[in-house]
């Protein structure tokens, strides 16, 4: 008959304590975004909310080789302060190119595009930086945290090409980990953390030099539909905290549904839905 | 701009990404500048350490030897060639006489020419004999009539730069004419030469006596000198001489260490040396060439008697002289059976030889007493590093084992006014040649590059009695500018040294450079790599608001990173190839810079490792250089990437 070691039967006991450690915290955090979900129900933009973005006619056009490719093809759309809208669309309707557009990180080939009051086709490429650093905050599909940077470090870098001092940083870093439930995280490297609480980082660090946009590209593409609905939760309490603009590019008509509005693209134009 | 600090806590996240790539270059770069680092650390030791010995002997001492042209140049002159053969064809004739009438044979072959042909030299070419008696003849009259310059030429010449001395040296002449000095052994004259001391090169220890005793000036001693050594002739008749190291181990009766002897060993040696140098007292036999002849007929004698004790037909010659009785005494006679006719024939040939010249023979003891002991190059054979010591640091009277006595006592010491007063020494002018001191090495420096003579030999061929043409006069261009020496750094590698110190502070930047460009090729590969791998990263900083200068700050100090990093395992590896040199090689170096330096304090120490912050400083310069140079194209090519392109293509 095999007995079992003192040291085997500790080992035992401490496994199944994580196990259940890791439970009770997953079951925290469904009822934390279950809360965010309820009081995100609640918000609603005003009527006579100002226009933070606006586009007219945008097209844009790309060469690939000898063939030019028609990406978008005259867009016009205006987006209010504090509206969370999807862009939806299969692959290839322009739908990232739209977000990349609004985001500063490309000019169109025709067409205005306004943000803030700042029309993007007539700034430089410094300028250009600035804007993206401090209007627009960007939260991509797979999260792109630093991986030689602890948590902390990580969301600070927006601020770092702000030149905030990090008193500042650090300051804000702690209030926005609260806001997306990983002040506990902080000392963290990013392989420590799932693929929800990266993404949240990934938030949180867009959210950092308090920008007026907050452009999602695919956010829970890469997430399971407990962490995904938690991140549109997320968003949602977001622009109901803080006021953002939250602009979501989407494939999940999930996703979709939770927003104020979607906008559908389809073969580099917009779909009146 | 981002900040500073914040820039290099991303730069340091690079460092962290493709660490054996990292740690590959960093090792080949490395080790490429690290033989550099270890070179300066070892030169810049050597170097500190010459200087510290170089207060010894004659190292602080700017002195220039001046070498005159004329004697030598004399050969190439037809008129003295034809006057040479005229007064042989007159001796001969007065010869042919004079064996006439005293009716003895006389055969002019027995006297060869003073000009003679070089043997398969096509076209026939010649050359005149200097040690010929004929030849001597010809060239004191030529001297009479142009007198090579001297040193109140050099003194005229010196003047302008603050020359501070003048000195003298005169070397024993080999001749057939001139004695032969051999040293004494436990006061018995050696009868043969000594060939176990070496058998190869110049000859060391005593037998070096007769090829090397030489007077100088009183100055040029007195850094080798012993304390409270006195230059005067002793009371007992003694002369003072200054003994090369390896003589003074003989005469202390001390057995040559090996090759193989151990750096503490050599050095109880030098103590021991040096312990029993001081008045060492020792007596030289010496022997003009004609009783040297009839020891040598006495020594050869008795070998043949030797080798016939058992051959009945062997006749002992008629007359025989014997081995002499006392030391360094008279030859003497042991048989004569010699017919009445043979002895008449002898005393004819000897009326006849006195008449032209031979001396009869004669022997004496000169007694001399050691006031110092010099430094002497290393013997044959001897290892790379003593060789590399000696030839690049140390001080000394001479290239090869000298034997020195001042030149203040030549006038009223007999013994020396008969050995040095006779002919100038023909074969070697750099042997009677004045010297000049300077005091400092710049005014050395200057006087020899302004006023030497650098004679051009490329259109001249040993010469001869054809050739004498003014053109080919190697010193014509010198003698009208008024050059009349060729000037030669003396009695230390002071002005060499400097030039080596200068020289190795060129060698050591365009080295560094060179080996900087292969670093950088190096390090292209790693900073392109990482920069290709971040691309991604860099889209990503972009959209987060980035500028463009911001990621070139990044990878910048990304490269400054890499590049300390190579330059401190240069640094620590090259600090560890110099202190394995400095283990391996520093106690030999010091040995034989004591003994080069002639140091008085045996304490000393050379030293194979310096830190010299310039070159340190330069090589990290380098190597950030390198770095940077291996970042801007990379860097360039990564800014004009269109980041949303780098975010989907690594998608």
């Amino acid at each position: 008959m095999n007995v079992a070691s003192p040291t085997a039967k500790a080992r035992e006991f401490l496994n199944a304590f994580d196990n259940n450690l890791e439970l009770a915290q997953q079951a925290l955090a469904d009822v934390a975004a279950e809360n965010v979900s309820q009081n995100a129900d609640s918000y609603k933009v005003a009527e006579d909310a100002p226009v933070v973005i606006r586009l007219e006619d945008v097209s844009k056009t790309y060469k690939l080789g000898k063939q030019k490719v028609n990406a978008l093809k005259e867009v016009s759309l205006t987006i209010q302060q504090g509206e969370f809208v999807a862009i939806t669309g299969a692959s290839g309707s322009g739908k990232s190119t739209l977000l990349q557009l609004i985001g500063g990180l490309d000019k169109p080939t025709k067409g205005l595009v306004s943000v803030d009051g700042k029309k993007l086709a007539k700034l430089s490429d410094r300028k250009l930086s600035i804007f993206r650093n401090k209007t627009v905050g960007f939260v991509f599909q797979f999260f792109y945290l630093q991986p030689f940077l602890r948590l902390q470090t990580n969301l600070e870098v927006p601020g770092m090409f702000a030149r905030e001092r990090r008193g500042v940083r650090v300051a804000r870093t702690k209030e926005l980990a609260v806001a997306v439930g990983l002040e506990d995280r902080l000392r963290h490297m990013p392989k420590e953390l799932s693929g929800g609480q990266m993404q949240r980082a990934a938030i949180a660090r867009a959210l950092l030099n308090n920008p007026k946009v907050i452009l999602a590209d695919e956010p829970t593409g890469n997430l399971d539909s407990v962490n995904g609905r938690g991140i549109i939760d997320l968003f949602d309490k977001i622009r109901h905290d803080f006021g953002t603009t939250v602009i979501v590019v989407t494939h999940d008509a999930k996703v979709a549904s939770r927003a104020d509005r979607e906008i559908v693209m389809k073969d580099g134009e917009r779909l009146q839905v | 701009m981002i900040r500073l600090s914040d820039a290099s806590k991303l730069a340091l996240t690079k460092v962290k990404t493709r660490k054996i790539r990292l740690v590959v270059t960093t090792v080949i770069a490395g080790l490429l500048l690290s033989g550099l680092s270890a070179a300066s650390f070892v030169m810049r030791g050597a170097f500190s350490s010459v200087q510290s010995f170089s207060k010894e002997g004659l190292g602080e001492r700017y002195i220039v030897q001046a070498v005159t042209q004329g004697a030598l140049d004399s050969q190439s002159n037809p008129e003295l060639n034809k006057r040479a053969v005229a007064i042989h064809q007159e001796l001969v004739a007065r010869k042919k006489a004079e064996a006439k009438r005293l009716g003895i044979e006389y055969d002019a072959a027995t006297d060869p020419p003073p000009v003679e042909e070089i043997l398969g030299s096509i076209p026939k070419q010649t050359f005149l004999n200097p040690e010929h008696p004929a030849a001597r003849q010809a060239l004191k009259e030529n001297l009479a009539i142009h007198p090579l310059p001297g040193r109140a030429d050099l003194e005229k010449l010196a003047a302008p730069y603050q020359a501070n001395g003048y000195y003298q040296k005169k070397s024993l002449i080999l001749g057939q004419s001139n004695p032969i000095l051999k040293v004494m052994k436990d006061g018995k004259e050696p009868l043969e030469q000594d060939n176990t001391q070496q058998q190869f090169g110049p000859p060391i220890g005593t037998d070096s006596f007769t090829q090397s005793w030489s007077l100088i000036s009183q100055d040029m001693l007195k850094p080798f000198t012993l304390p409270d050594s006195s230059y005067a002739v002793g009371e007992d008749g003694s002369l003072p001489v200054l003994a090369p190291y390896s003589a003074v181990e003989q005469l202390l009766g001390l057995k040559p260490l090996s090759s193989n002897a151990k750096p503490p060993e050599r050095l109880e040696r030098i103590k021991a040396v040096r312990a029993g140098a001081p008045n060492l007292k020792f007596q030289v036999c010496q022997r003009n060439s004609a009783s040297l002849e009839l020891v040598n007929s006495a020594v050869r004698v008795q070998q043949e008697i030797e080798q016939n004790k058992n051959n009945k037909e062997y006749q002992r010659p008629s007359l025989q002289y014997g081995l002499p009785k006392d030391p360094c005494g008279a030859v003497p006679i042991i048989r004569d059976v010699r017919t009445p006719e043979e002895k008449t024939l002898a005393d004819k040939q000897e009326q006849f030889d006195s008449l032209f010249g031979t001396e009869a023979p004669a022997q004496s003891i000169v007694s001399f007493r050691v006031i110092g002991v010099l430094p002497e190059p290393p013997a044959f054979g001897a290892s790379v590093v003593t060789g590399l010591v000696s030839s690049l640091v140390g001080s000394s009277l001479g290239y090869q084992s000298y034997w020195f006595t001042p030149i203040e006592l030549e006038e009223s010491t007999p013994a020396l006014k008969q050995n040095f007063s006779g002919d100038i020494n023909m074969m070697n002018p750099y042997e009677n040649s004045p010297f000049v001191e300077f005091p400092s090495a710049d005014l050395a420096k200057q006087f020899i590059d302004k006023e030497n003579c650098n004679p051009d030999f490329g259109n001249i061929s040993i010469s001869t009695g054809s050739v004498g043409a003014p053109g080919d006069d190697p010193f014509a261009e010198c003698a009208k500018q008024g050059k009349v020496f060729q000037l030669i750094p003396y009695g230390s590698n002071s002005l060499a040294l400097e030039s080596v110190k200068n020289g190795f502070g060129k060698f050591f930047r365009v080295a560094a450079l060179v080996v900087a460009i292969i670093a950088a090729i190096i390090m292209i590969g790693t900073v392109g790599r990482i920069i290709a791998d971040s691309r991604r990263e860099t889209a990503v900083f972009r959209a987060i608001g980035a500028k463009k200068f911001d990621i070139a700050q990044i990878y910048v100090l990304y490269t400054i990173i890499l590049s300390v990093l190579i330059c401190l395992f240069a640094v620590v590896v090259g600090y560890g190839l110099s202190q394995f040199i400095e283990g391996r090689y520093a106690s030999e170096f010091t040995l034989q810079a004591l003994v080069a330096y002639n140091a008085q304090d045996l304490t000393k120490t050379f030293k194979l490792f310096a830190f010299h912050g310039p070159d340190m400083i330069y090589l990290l310069g380098l190597t950030l250089f390198a770095g940077l140079i291996s970042a801007l194209f990379p860097l360039l090519r990564n800014l004009r990437r269109n980041p949303i392109r780098d975010m989907r293509d690594e998608n």
